[in-house]
């Protein structure tokens, strides 16, 4: 019997974000860079966190990265896995990994992004193993 | 009081991000050279425990034992009064006194001073008191939060 799919609560789109929501909901996972200092960061806001410029621009990522650590939540059921996974593009990104065994997760290990529904129609990425 | 620190940790918009270390490295970091003392000084301590890592990071990052090593001063009752190095929350902390609320802060700076004054209960009482310190961490500490720290000397 499949199990039913998890519908993750509804995040609403902070001002400056929205680009990164719409980007979710058509399946891609948006970063933004700055065009001033060049160096990308995420969460996505308004004000670049590096170097304070509001010049920032939106690049679509690779979707793929690698667990810097995770937290498996036991005491809900079914389990899931919260996790900091560092993107190809050099940010790190709290999320949850989907699509695998719990027990067999691991730091350092290769994921790849995964869009799941959400509440209302949208999307929230989240990462299985690669 | 001859020391005090305060400190902020954040995720740095994601670049870089390290969760080996709290900001109470560099809030007591800051609470030490003020005071002109070493950690190994410091004959009492009150940390905020959230949460058993919490306690564990904050004995690493505040220089009571080395990186990686918290939990073995742990787990060789080092936080015993009486029996180890750094006698620790002896009001019960916050399992087993209270914690009220946000103001978790308050009750280790009441009770580090307790223990100054030769104040705590005697049977937690430690012998020697004439510097104390307390701790605090507020916020979340896998995203952002603040650290801050002091030192009290008994006149």
């Amino acid at each position: 019997m499949a199990e039913t799919e998890k519908i993750y609560a509804t995040v609403p789109a902070t001002p400056g974000a929205e680009a990164y929501w719409e980007g979710a909901k058509a399946g891609k996972l948006m970063v933004q860079w700055c065009g001033d200092c060049k160096k990308p960061h995420h969460y996505p806001r308004g004000v670049c966190p590096h170097c304070m410029s509001t010049k920032l621009e939106w690049r679509e990522a690779k979707g793929t990265g690698t667990i810097y650590t995770y937290s498996v939540m036991h005491a809900s059921k079914p389990a899931y896995v919260i996790a900091y996974v560092t993107l190809d593009e050099g940010v790190t990104m709290m999320t949850n990994i989907v699509d695998c065994d719990p027990a067999k997760v691991k730091i350092g290990q290769k994921v790849k992004v995964v869009f799941k529904p959400s509440e209302g129609g949208g999307k929230l990425a989240c990462f299985a193993p690669a | 009081m001859i020391g005090v620190g305060e400190a902020n940790k954040i995720q740095a918009g994601g670049v870089g991000l390290d969760l080996t270390y709290s900001a109470g490295a560099a809030a007591g970091k800051a609470a030490f050279e003020m005071a002109g003392i070493a950690p190994k000084d410091i004959k009492y301590a009150s940390i905020y425990d959230s949460f058993t890592i919490t306690v564990v990071m904050q004995l690493e990052d505040l220089g009571f034992c080395k990186k990686g090593e918290g939990g073995k001063f742990v787990s060789d009752g080092n936080l015993i009064s009486g029996v180890g190095k750094l006698p620790f929350n002896t009001d019960g902390g916050g399992l087993c006194s209270n914690h009220p609320g946000n103001r978790g802060g308050m009750t280790k700076v009441i009770e580090a001073v307790r223990q100054a004054r030769g104040e705590a209960h005697p049977k937690v009482q430690v012998k020697n008191h004439d510097l104390v310190l307390a701790h605090g961490t507020g916020g979340s500490l896998g995203t952002r939060h603040v650290g801050s720290t002091v030192i009290l000397e008994r006149e």
